[in-house]
């Protein structure tokens, strides 16, 4: 279940960045403004911005828990 | 005061801050060849995702990129993109790397490959192309940052000069303070350079009209607005420089060098704030802005890759000064590293591995210190040959390119059991051959040589594995199973129930 979920949101962390090349497709590219962003940087940032939180997730959910696992295989280890 | 005189003040001041910290970090330093590669495996949160950052980037961020994003525009927003990926590669990549160094001691990547595959030979390859890849890229960073020393000097910082700072000095310290001084010094650096390019967004921003900042540049430049399209070529920048993030053998080591697991994963959730947000986004701000009429003065296409000192050149010498100084820290962190990993491939993987096994750990690190001698004297005579200016500067700009073509044979002890020496080997000889045929004679479709190199590298990786079988499937398969235990634990769990219920 846990390595499905984290299929998931690596796949979805890629697909998010593929996304982010659309406007060399000319999509989402046009000259107006998203705030005080042209639409494709806005475009850009934007998927950054969820990616960057992806990345905060996957922290939490995969990457400390195994930080703590290794640590503690390696100090059981050490004992032995 | 004259600006020469202000910029060798602040330029000294800077490297007396250098030798004084690495001074201080080799104090630490043991006669071992993981002390003086990998910092003893024992980089902290801050040091560590300092000199990861630093040690990318260099001295083509804050003159290169920031160019490249004046001409192009919103086309080069790329960088932004995939320098966010660092991140989740230091999890899918640096952990496994991280974990498997520790479990088995490897200092490089080609000791990973040997264990392995059990093939010496791949060992040897692995590091060749390491090599090939980032030793010319070394060399060029040492001529580059001499000369932009002495053009953002106008000429009062002769080019020998800048061969000293960038390659003897870098060379002595390297040798004295090994990987801990470098990393040390690279957190120092990389603090600064960051800094340095915050402040200068800031201003540039300020300057171009805040919050319309871009807005303003829809009549004067409205092509740098938009996006001009030609995905091929950012495909091309872009695979090699997100992969490379990995890959280089520099980059490799550094998460051999972590502390624990714990300081690697801090460092995953630190990278898209230094890489992206502040790094990439940064240059973006400034190069694109740049473009605001009278923002730059004598600003054009042609010395775009020079826009920070420009911007200076009205103000007052000290601000030149310290711009040239993060110049400097920026190219002094990538040489360090290089140099530092350039040495421990030809020494741990050729001269220990091939011909002289019966070494001490303390004589391993004296190899280690002579072999970076040897190549700072090699820099410094190569950087007064016509070659450093002429055929070895293609070969650089391929650097990422040529390392790029490691990336399926990685994927061997880091992902896929089913991966065979004879298809690890196969890949690197098909992708390397694509990169050198592609380059020499041009490629016909409109992937670029690295991209194409990578694709059938992978292919033949794939291909020739399944065609094949290794004599160590066994060793392999325990190899791996290990890998799923401590990433997916539950999952070994359920296998060991399953097969409990069997039994």
């Amino acid at each position: 279940m846990k390595r499905k979920f984290h299929a998931v949101l690596i796949s979805i962390f890629f697909f998010l960045y593929a996304l982010t090349f659309l406007p060399y497709f000319d999509i989402l590219n046009d000259l107006t403004f998203i705030g005080p962003f042209p639409q494709p940087l806005a475009w850009v940032l934007f998927l950054n911005l969820i990616n960057t939180v992806i990345i905060f997730i996957v922290y939490f959910k995969f990457f400390k828990p195994f930080a703590i696992r290794a640590e503690k295989k390696f100090k059981e280890e050490r004992r032995k | 005061m004259s600006q020469a005189t202000v910029t060798i003040i602040v330029l000294t001041v800077f490297l007396l801050i250098l030798l004084f910290i690495s001074n201080r970090a080799s104090k630490a330093n043991i006669d071992t060849p993981d002390d003086f590669f990998l910092a003893d495996r024992g980089l902290g949160t801050i040091v560590l995702a300092m000199t990861t950052g630093a040690t990318y980037f260099s001295t083509w961020t804050l003159l290169g990129s920031i160019g490249n994003y004046y001409r192009d525009g919103v086309w080069f927003v790329a960088f932004a993109a995939w320098a966010i990926v660092h991140a989740l590669f230091i999890w899918l990549f640096g952990s496994r790397i991280w974990y498997l160094g520790r479990k088995y001691n490897f200092v490089t990547p080609g000791d990973m490959m040997e264990k392995y595959y059990n093939s010496p030979f791949l060992k040897l390859l692995f590091s060749v192309v390491g090599m090939v890849g980032l030793i010319p890229y070394m060399l060029i960073q040492v001529t580059g940052g001499a000369f932009s020393l002495n053009s953002l000097t106008n000429g009062a910082i002769p080019y020998w000069v800048g061969i000293f700072i960038m390659g003897v000095f870098v060379g002595i310290i390297v040798t004295m303070s090994g990987g801990r001084g470098a990393a040390w010094s690279d957190t120092f650096m990389g603090i600064f350079f960051g800094s340095l390019l915050l402040m200068i967004t800031g201003i540039f921003i300020t300057k171009a009209g805040g919050y319309s900042a871009f807005i303003n540049l829809k009549t004067v430049a409205p092509e740098v607005l938009t996006n001009k399209g030609n995905f091929w070529g950012i495909i091309e920048v872009a695979s090699g420089l997100v992969l490379g993030f990995w890959i280089m053998p520099h980059m490799w080591q550094k998460f051999y060098s972590a502390k624990s697991p714990l300081t690697l994963a801090k460092t995953s959730i630190f990278t898209p704030f230094w890489n992206s947000w502040l790094m990439a986004l940064g240059a973006l701000f400034i190069g694109i802005l740049a473009n605001t009429p009278g923002l730059v003065p004598g600003l054009t296409e042609e010395n775009s890759d020079t826009i920070i000192p420009l911007f200076f050149s009205n103000w007052h010498p000290v601000f030149g000064a310290i711009v040239v100084a993060g110049v400097i820290a920026a190219g002094i962190s990538t040489i360090n590293s290089a140099m530092l990993t350039s040495a421990s491939l030809l020494v741990n993987d050729i001269y220990i591995r091939f011909f002289k096994r019966d070494v001490s750990e303390r004589e391993a690190t004296i190899i280690g210190k002579i072999t970076v001698l040897i190549m700072t004297l090699i820099v410094v005579i190569v950087a007064f040959l016509p070659a450093a200016q002429g055929f070895l500067v293609p070969v650089a700009n391929l650097g990422y390119g040529i390392v790029m073509q490691l990336v399926p044979a990685a994927l061997g002890p880091l992902y896929w059991k089913r991966g065979t020496v004879k298809g690890a080997i196969s890949s690197i000889i098909v992708g390397v051959t694509t990169l050198i045929t592609l380059n020499l004679f041009g490629s016909p479709w409109a992937l670029g040589p690295g991209t194409t190199g990578l694709i059938l590298g992978t292919l033949t990786f794939i291909v020739v594995s399944l065609l094949t079988a290794d004599k160590n499937q066994g060793f392999k398969e325990e190899f791996h199973r290990e890998l799923i235990e401590i990433y997916y634990p539950e999952e070994t769990a359920t296998q060991t129930k399953i097969d409990v219920i069997k039994v």
